[in-house]
């Protein structure tokens, strides 16, 4: 049962015909990870966190540089220097201090991500790195662990959330593990809000999964900044994937 | 016939697959997806895959910033 002060903080979403309390006291009971706070984790965390996410562990391994500001909205110029996880934790437990916050500065890895994702209901990629994306997306399947992913630079974004143990394809069967890195967000230029949207549909779509709603399994959304428009496209399993066809014949 | 690439209209013969689509438009076939009518199109059946009139196709360029 919600407290009283979760009544008053969280009435804007109970109060919605298809989000009562019972949806308010599944998300007090989740357990999120999210993976990569630049600008991606910084709106999608901070979206999590006001909702009342229970314990949203946070993860990555950098520190907040002067160029980061433009778009990652937990961190102040006084920040600059010091550890991303930690901050944004900071930031976030002074939005909500009622949820368990975690940080951890690491960068994930092969080795380190069962330990991070173990016992989460819902995974958060955020990162800026294929290399990432690829171990996270493989891990998740072997876990079993819903994923959403989302990806911004320059004027594009895009968002996959994926279920494991279905018929859609994975982030591999998307984009192979033989594709080359992309140029960062530093290089390439990214319009500040950009990640916000898609940081935000992250947390959207995480919070619907989280509460049994209908989430759009599979979809690949894209959104295009110079044409203001949004695409959906449906993604098959594809036979050949290295990731999810051998996670799924594991646990066959 | 004509099939829209990218909100592009374009005239292709009936034999063109969605690996020659692909060569014809230079791009690193790693870096993209394929979809046509909304549905992704995996990278194995590309060289079978042939299109037919009025195709919506879409190249989406992979996208990994955070």
């Amino acid at each position: 049962m919600l407290t009283d002060q979760e009544y008053l903080r969280y009435g804007a979403s109970t109060c919605l015909g298809t989000f009562g309390e019972a949806e308010q006291l599944k998300l007090k009971h989740a357990r999120v990870v999210v993976i990569g706070l630049g600008g991606l984790g910084c709106a999608a965390s901070q979206y999590l966190a006001a909702a009342g996410a229970g314990t949203l562990m946070l993860v990555d391994d950098d520190t907040v540089q002067l160029s980061n500001l433009q778009r990652q909205v937990l961190y102040t110029t006084y920040q600059v220097g010091t550890a991303k996880a930690r901050n944004a934790a900071r930031s976030l437990a002074q939005l909500n201090n009622t949820i368990d916050i975690q940080a951890k500065t690491l960068r994930v890895d092969e080795d380190n991500v069962h330990e991070l994702i173990g016992d989460s209901n819902v995974v958060l990629d955020c990162t800026d790195n294929l290399a990432s994306r690829w171990v996270i997306n493989k891990a998740c399947y072997q876990a079993k662990i819903p994923l959403v992913t989302g990806a911004a630079e320059g004027m594009q974004g895009q968002l996959l959330s994926l279920e494991p143990s279905h018929s859609h394809g994975c982030y591999a069967c998307l984009y192979p593990p033989v594709t080359e890195e992309r140029p960062s967000c530093e290089r390439v230029g990214v319009l500040g809000p950009l990640v916000g949207i898609i940081g935000a549909y992250q947390a959207f779509q995480a919070i619907r999964a989280l509460t049994g709603q209908t989430t759009d399994w599979g979809v690949l959304h894209t959104f295009d900044g110079t044409r203001m428009t949004w695409s959906r496209f449906f993604l098959p399993a594809s036979v050949d994937c290295s990731h999810c066809q051998e996670s799924l014949c594991k646990f066959q | 016939m004509q099939i829209s690439v990218n909100n592009q209209t374009i005239e292709i013969n009936e034999e063109m697959t969605v690996t020659a689509l692909v060569k014809a438009q230079n791009l690193n076939t790693q870096a993209i997806a394929v979809a046509v009518n909304q549905h992704i199109i995996h990278r194995e059946n590309w060289p079978e895959y042939h299109f037919s009139s009025g195709d919506k196709v879409d190249i989406v360029t992979v996208v990994a910033g955070g």
